[in-house]
């Protein structure tokens, strides 16, 4: 579904992604592990075209997409779920979720209001705070809102940035079914990036790993768990 | 927040603009003589003026300086067609609007690639620019001396030449501005500018153009702008350069933050508490500069989100006491 091959990406010549590689097969969740500064977020912004690539083909559904501007990339059936969330403060829930209404949005029986309606299962948390502003959201929700946002577009692969970064060990396990939900009810396939590898590995189908900028290793969850050298560099044993 | 008070915020929102509007379509009446309708004149223009500025500052998080520079195109399109061609004056109006709006489209492919403080020196330096070009094309402008017996307006022979129908056809024209101002608030675009403000990477990666949504905003207060800048030129008769200077910039800003930016009330009530307070402080003469400034620090200081954000504040606190 999505290929990146020999990417190389950076800021400013000072090259963060060197000679990156990596597949995702369509309705699978795949996760990047890694520690601070491997370049996770570099290849994320890269891919939803935040970030123009030095080099290198990232194609998806066959297509080229590296380069291409993020709104032709939403298009196409890529949302990105950004580091930080960076929800909307000063606009409602709601109209947090009408902005990222697309051709897609509106093609789709039922448009956004189906689209709405299964947000508000999804999270319930949401419908309660429909009318209320992005920034009286506690970070839970926030989390909650930025996934909602990027189901909007109806994507085929969604970018998920560190989903679980600030939040409290229930909310997350929270998140991660959520993910397992969409990804049975959508069919929707997810690359996930994460620090916390024990949480990624249990809900991912295929997990890489990735050092400066590469990746390093590469695995189901049991051959990675299995590594001797992976467990003690990287999950902390 | 239950739907029973969202409604309910709804009604008394309702009362407070038909009471607003009720003393607008009063105040003739009230002030008799022409100096005071006047200072209602140019209330009118800068509201205008101001809400169509927060649709770039308010609404998308942009901070221009040189919105000055599009109002005082306006002014000059106008009355030059005006006065020189015998053209009507919504003719004027209307190449006011046109050539505003395309000179804001046109600031806006910099402003593209520029963001933050280099951004607001940009435009800081464009307005600028604007200003001595009008000063130096004598031959359109007169340069300094400035234009002056510019006809009060007049439409399908219908004369606003006294100052009590001017003041009405103002009204009007500020009315529409604030209705359009309110309606692009909560249409497509408008919670695509509110989008950009608030994150430009969560915008980009929902999906919204930023570029055109950008180019957008400084389109649409630019053709603000200069309507404006045609309804001041025609009500006040005499124009010149140093009128349209640096200075008129920052009241211009200050009109929009002490009002509440993103608010569409508060650039309303901004723009006519300061036009008005220099009047309302003459009694302390030369003391007065002193007195506006010290105005603008306390409500800087007190009252973060402007006059409007006071507002709501009290109203909730109304309603939490009971």
């Amino acid at each position: 579904m999505l290929k990146i091959d020999r990417l190389y990406a950076g800021y400013n010549d000072v090259p963060v992604l060197r000679d990156l590689s990596l597949e995702v097969k369509p309705e699978q969740i795949v996760a990047v592990l890694g520690a601070n500064g491997a370049g996770k977020t570099t290849l994320m912004n890269t891919l939803s075209g935040l970030l123009k690539p030095a080099s290198g083909v990232v194609t998806f559904e066959g297509q080229p997409i590296q380069g291409l501007q993020p709104e032709k990339i939403v298009s196409l059936g890529i949302s990105h779920v950004p580091q930080g969330r960076r929800i909307f403060p000063g606009l409602t829930v709601q109209e947090n979720l009408l902005v990222a209404r697309t051709a897609e949005t509106k093609k789709r029986p039922g448009g956004f209001n189906a689209i709405l309606q299964e947000v508000h299962e999804l999270f319930p948390r949401l419908k309660e705070r429909e009318t209320q502003l992005g920034w009286s959201l506690s970070g839970g929700e926030q989390q909650m809102l930025a996934v909602s946002r990027a189901l909007v577009a109806r994507p085929k692969l969604i970018l998920l940035d560190e989903p679980s970064l600030g939040l409290a060990p229930l909310i997350f396990e929270a998140m991660f079914s959520a993910i397992l939900e969409i990804k049975r009810r959508e069919k929707t396939t997810f690359l996930v990036v994460e620090q916390n590898a024990e949480q990624a590995m249990r809900i991912a189908d295929y997990v890489y790993v990735m050092e400066l900028g590469q990746i390093v290793a590469q695995g189901t969850p049991d051959e990675i768990s299995r590594d001797p050298a992976i467990e003690k560099a990287y999950l902390g044993a | 927040m239950t739907t029973q008070s969202a409604s309910r915020n709804i009604v008394w929102r309702a009362i407070g603009i038909v009471v607003l509007l009720a003393l607008a379509i009063a105040l003739p009446f009230v002030l008799k003589s022409n100096y005071y309708l006047g200072i209602a004149h140019q209330a009118l223009i800068f509201i205008i003026l101001a809400s169509g500025y927060d649709v770039l500052l308010g609404f998308t998080g942009l901070l221009s300086f040189g919105h000055i520079g599009l109002f005082a195109i306006g002014a000059y399109t106008s009355a030059i067609m005006v006065t020189s061609t015998g053209a009507p004056f919504m003719v004027g109006i209307m190449a006011a609007a046109v050539l505003t709006g395309l000179i804001g489209f046109l600031i806006s492919i910099p402003a593209l690639r520029i963001k933050g403080h280099s951004l607001t020196l940009l435009t800081l330096a464009l307005g600028e620019v604007i200003r001595l070009v009008i000063r130096s094309m004598e031959w359109l402008t007169s340069g300094s001396h400035g234009i002056s017996n510019i006809p009060r307006p007049e439409i399908l022979g219908f004369s606003f030449r006294q100052a009590v129908p001017l003041y009405y056809l103002l009204l009007a024209f500020a009315v529409l501005t604030i209705l359009f101002v309110w309606r692009l608030r909560s249409s497509r675009f408008g919670r695509a500018f509110n989008a950009i403000r608030d994150s430009e990477i969560g915008a980009d990666v929902s999906g919204v153009n930023i570029s055109a949504m950008k180019m957008l905003a400084f389109a649409i207060s630019a053709v603000l702008a200069g309507i404006a800048g045609g309804l001041y030129a025609h009500t006040v008769r005499f124009i010149s350069p140093e009128f349209f200077s640096l200075g008129l910039t920052i009241i211009l800003l200050a009109m929009v933050l002490i009002g509440g930016r993103g608010t569409i009330i508060g650039p309303v009530i901004g723009a006519a508490l300061l036009i008005t307070l220099p009047e309302a402080l003459r009694f302390v003469k030369e003391y007065y500069l002193l007195a506006f400034g010290v105005a603008i620090w306390m409500c800087v200081l007190l009252l973060p989100d402007g006059l409007a954000g006071l507002g709501k504040r009290l109203f909730k606190r109304a309603r939490t006491s009971t």
